[in-house]
This record gives structure tokens, C-alpha cells and sequence, in this order.
């Protein structure tokens, strides 16, 4: 059987990469998640530092990439620091 | 009494229908409805803003934006029932249009005030949601700060 992870991009992230997402073939049924962000690295190298310094998110629960494993059928999603509105300085909303 | 809650997504072009989001969480039983709306600026940092372009993360945002309401309940617990809608812009967004609507409702307008500016604060803070400005001849993805 086919065993993938669909990883997600958004933002800045996702322009810098070209794509919203994309399947990645994993060689087991379980790798740590740590391992799955070398590989999206390795493709994406000019990302690198920005696929590194992002939380990260298995099936819509923020993950310590230290701790957690990824499992196929899972999806992976890359979260840059989020936006909206300014800072209270500036009156905004 | 079951406490009401509605997340909605509108798409590009849809405009947010506040009065939907408002009689979702209205009742007899509410002596307060709080509403809080923000909407584009056509200046921001003294650059003239020619749009924001919002994206979004649907699902999580849901999954989120529930449990911060959920907690919330939990710290209002004098209150009988505390009803919650929310709608947020996906894509593009001109100035002057609405982009975010909390609105919160309970049978006292202390708790409906407070609640209303809590979630907002942690929206901004925690759902997965991400803004772009543009300008003329460039566009920036704005992060908290």
C-alpha cells in the first residue's frame, strides 16, 4: 500500500515554496516528525529556515517536532506565525 | 440550556452577514448582544493599503476557535448561557470592508462585553489565520506583534 503524509503549506511559506501542499511518500507506516521535516527540507531547500522555525501541525493539533511521529494518512501543515490586526499602538483593530 | 455557537467562512466576495451571525445567538433569554466588527483600513502604518488578502487554515480555525470559546464558557460559569458567533474573510478584502465579525451574547452585558474582547484577543493571538497587506507596487504578510 501507498503510504503518504499530505503536508500543507500556507502564507509566506507556501508562496516561497509554489504549492499549497503536497503528498510525500514515507518509507514506514510511522516516522518521527522530525524526519518528515528533513525530507520536505531536502525538496525545498531554499525554505529551509522558514520550514524550520514553523509550528507545525498533525491533523490539526500542534506537535513538538522533538516528541511527535507522523503516521500515514496524517496530515502535516506548516503554520507560520499567524497575522491580523496590528499592534494597539497603532489603534488597530 | 444548550449554548449556541456559530464559526462561519466566507469565501472571496462573500460579504459577512452580520445580521445572520447576530439572530443566531439572539433568545429571549439574552439581555445582551455585543458585537464587534473590523474592517480594512485604507492606511495602516502611513501606506495606503489597496486591499488585505486574508487566508486561512478552515478547519483548524474551526477546531480552535471552539476550544478558545469552550474555555472561555468555562470562566464564566455565573452565567446561564453565553452564545458565540463568529465569521471571518477568506481571500481578498477591499478597504472598508468587514473582515472579522465576534459576537457574543449573555443574559448580562458585563460577561457579553468582556467575552466579545477576550476572543478577540485570542483569535488574534491563535487561530490560523494569516494577512497580507498590499500597497501599489508591493504586498507584506503582517505578523503579530
Amino acid at each position: 500500500m501507498k503510504q503518504v503524509v499530505q503536508v500543507r503549506y500556507f502564507a509566506g511559506l507556501r508562496e516561497k515554496i509554489g504549492c499549497e501542499g503536497e503528498e510525500i511518500k514515507i518509507d514506514s507506516r510511522q516516522i518521527k516528525l522530525k524526519k518528515l521535516i528533513e525530507i520536505v527540507v531536502a525538496r525545498h531547500p531554499e525554505a529551509k529556515i522558514a520550514l524550520q522555525n514553523t509550528a507545525v501541525a498533525i491533523n490539526l493539533e500542534v506537535s513538538d517536532p522533538a516528541e511527535a511521529s507522523v503516521t500515514a494518512g496524517d496530515e502535516v501543515a506548516f503554520l507560520p506565525p499567524v497575522g491580523g490586526g496590528c499592534d494597539r499602538k497603532d489603534g488597530g483593530q | 440550556m444548550e449554548q449556541q455557537t456559530l464559526i462561519k467562512i466566507y469565501n472571496e466576495g462573500e460579504p459577512i452577514e452580520v445580521n445572520e451571525l447576530t439572530e443566531a445567538i439572539t433568545s429571549e433569554e439574552m439581555g445582551a448582544i455585543v458585537v464587534f466588527q473590523g474592517s480594512v483600513r485604507a492606511r495602516n502604518r502611513g501606506q495606503e493599503v489597496t486591499h488585505l488578502s486574508y487566508e486561512i487554515y478552515p478547519r483548524m480555525l474551526k477546531k480552535e476557535a471552539r476550544s478558545i470559546i469552550a474555555e472561555l464558557r468555562e470562566n464564566y460559569a455565573d452565567e446561564s448561557s453565553l452564545n458565540v458567533a463568529c465569521g471571518f474573510r477568506n481571500g481578498k478584502v477591499d478597504p472598508g470592508e468587514i473582515s472579522t465579525v465576534i459576537a457574543a451574547a449573555s443574559p448580562h452585558r458585563e460577561a457579553a462585553f468582556k467575552v466579545c474582547r477576550q476572543l478577540l484577543e485570542e483569535f488574534k493571538q491563535n487561530l490560523p489565520i494569516w494577512k497580507k497587506e498590499n500597497y501599489n507596487n508591493r504586498s507584506a504578510w503582517i505578523e503579530n506583534d
